[in-house]
């Protein structure tokens, strides 16, 4: 058992390593896609990958595997072709699963396959942002725009244009000039690309905390019609602390949509290869962040049901009798996250009612409720170990599950 | 005169915006200003620039997909300059001299 456990989890980590190495070959598919969504919205619908083996430390273990239509034809496309853009958001919205179940004597037991349809997904950020939205980073654009040209300005006329005119310089002038101006492109190309203001050339940093560049600012018609000369200081201050302003207010927007409502519809089939049967199972899930301060980690709420028409395998015959229903709600909480408010570490609280609606055994209550909480856990990558704990109060038990799941590029 | 062709290709997204800046300091010989701004794919050829001359050229703007860039034309290498970014903001700015 216990080199079963190890082996699914090294093969795990193998594979989402291995993707991690590859993935900047695969053109077209962007590995940051919804980075700001968390590991339990992924898990409800992947837009690219999704691998997992549930109930490590059960007899029953089951591997799963999603993917998006988008992800498939990413791995087939020819090399420099890329998908219209409606074409790539339809295939991002549907994703087909498979999984394999196994016993304790890895056996293969069960087949299963199906598809996952977004029925409303707002997190999608490649979809048309509200106009207030847009407007925001139009703005912010427009600023930054404006103040770069405004510090070139600064340095041309503070720097460049005073010393390089000088006659030691004769005959070098341009080159030097040009090099200067070449130095400050860099150090903001890099302090932008890093989203880090904090080491930027101390001739920007001078422009960026100067009067004159201030004043420029707040009398530019096209600044002043945006913003107050209160958030023109505030904004340059920003930058002057090292701070990427843009980037903030591109971040807490992302941030915005992923705390919207998604909602998925999961059709699946399933073969039991020991009663050679096949069975059915329908699933909904729906979730949606809660809170508008974008700089505090997420909760995030969920609704799930799950109704499975499958075999009553007490029957010695065909049979469609085990009808388990299961209906959860529950929050999810982010307790961990990176500066780019990527998910590190999350716990989730549910409620969970089970009904049997097929054939109950004598002395079994048909319904029972389970208090549930799970802990994931970003152990590498784009790996997570969740653990789940179930707790029937009735009956005052526990149960513990474990397993490791792989969202892969997204 | 001399001639630039600047290029850009969002693709993967409906929110797009970039606005280009072509630019030389009013504090120097021959200033120029060029500004203008875009919500998707864009090529602008810009023909009155000065020989020999170096401008800076800036694209300040947001995708929620790629952004991939293109400056080519008279001007010294490295030419053509290209560039792309992937869900994010960007502000990179190049300094171009065009040929004699």
């Amino acid at each position: 058992m216990k080199k079963y456990i190890i082996c699914s989890i090294l093969v795990s980590v193998i594979f989402s390593a291995s993707y991690g190495q590859s993935e900047k070959d695969l053109k077209g598919i962007s590995t940051e896609a919804n980075k700001q969504k968390t590991a339990n919205s992924k898990d409800i619908f992947t837009s690219l990958y999704r691998a997992g083996i549930n109930n490590l430390l059960g007899d029953d273990h089951t591997f799963s595997f999603s993917s998006s239509f988008f992800g498939i034809d990413s791995i087939f496309r020819k090399k420099g072709t890329t998908l219209e853009y409606e074409k790539e958001r339809k295939m991002r919205q549907k994703s087909f699963n498979i999984g394999i179940t196994g016993d304790s004597n890895n056996s293969i037991t069960k087949l299963s396959g199906g598809f996952t349809f977004t029925l409303i997904n707002k997190k999608d950020i490649t979809k048309k942002f509200e106009d207030g939205d847009t407007k925001k980073l139009q703005n912010i654009s427009l600023f930054v725009s404006e103040i770069k040209k405004k510090i070139i300005d600064y340095v041309v006329e503070n720097y460049i244009e005073k010393i390089y005119n000088q006659d030691e310089y004769k005959g070098q002038a341009k080159r030097l000039k040009d090099s200067v101006k070449t130095v400050i492109n860099n150090s903001w190309n890099n302090a932008a690309k890093k989203h880090d203001f904090s080491n930027l050339h101390p001739y920007i940093k001078e422009a960026l905390g100067s009067v004159d560049l201030e004043s420029e600012m707040t009398n530019s018609i096209s600044v002043s019609s945006i913003y107050s000369q209160t958030e023109i200081m505030d904004i340059t201050k920003s930058y002057v602390q090292g701070k990427d302003f843009m980037h903030k207010v591109y971040v807490d927007i992302a941030e915005k949509y992923a705390r919207k409502l998604l909602w998925t519809f999961t059709p699946d089939f399933i073969y039991d290869r020991v009663n050679k049967q096949a069975g059915f199972s329908f699933a909904s899930d729906l979730t949606f962040g809660l809170g508008k301060n974008y700089d505090k980690k997420p909760w995030e709420f969920e609704i799930k049901t799950t109704f499975k028409i499958e075999n009553d395998t007490s029957v010695n015959k065909t049979n469609y009798r085990n009808n388990p229903f299961s209906f959860s709600v529950g929050i999810n909480k982010v307790l961990l996250e990176n500066e780019d408010k990527e998910s590190k570490m999350e716990f989730k609280f549910l409620t969970q009612y089970d009904y049997q609606f097929g054939n109950v055994p004598v002395g079994i209550d048909a319904g029972i409720f389970t208090l549930n909480s799970t802990l994931r856990i970003n152990v590498y990558r784009s790996l997570w170990l969740p653990l789940t704990l179930k707790y029937d109060p009735v009956n005052n038990n526990f149960l513990g599950i474990f397993a490791v799941t792989a969202n892969l590029g997204n | 005169m001399k001639k630039i062709t600047i290029e850009g290709k969002f693709t993967g997204s409906d929110n797009n915006f970039v606005i280009i800046d072509v630019f030389r300091s009013n504090a120097e010989p021959f200033p120029y200003d060029f500004r203008k701004s875009y919500l998707g794919n864009f090529k602008e050829v810009i023909k009155n620039l000065q020989d020999d001359l170096s401008y800076n050229i800036d694209f300040t703007g947001f995708t929620t997909g790629k952004f991939e860039l293109k400056i080519s034309g008279d001007f010294i290498p490295p030419n053509p300059i290209t560039d792309s970014f992937e869900k994010d903001s960007f502000s990179p700015g190049y300094l171009i001299n065009t040929i004699k």
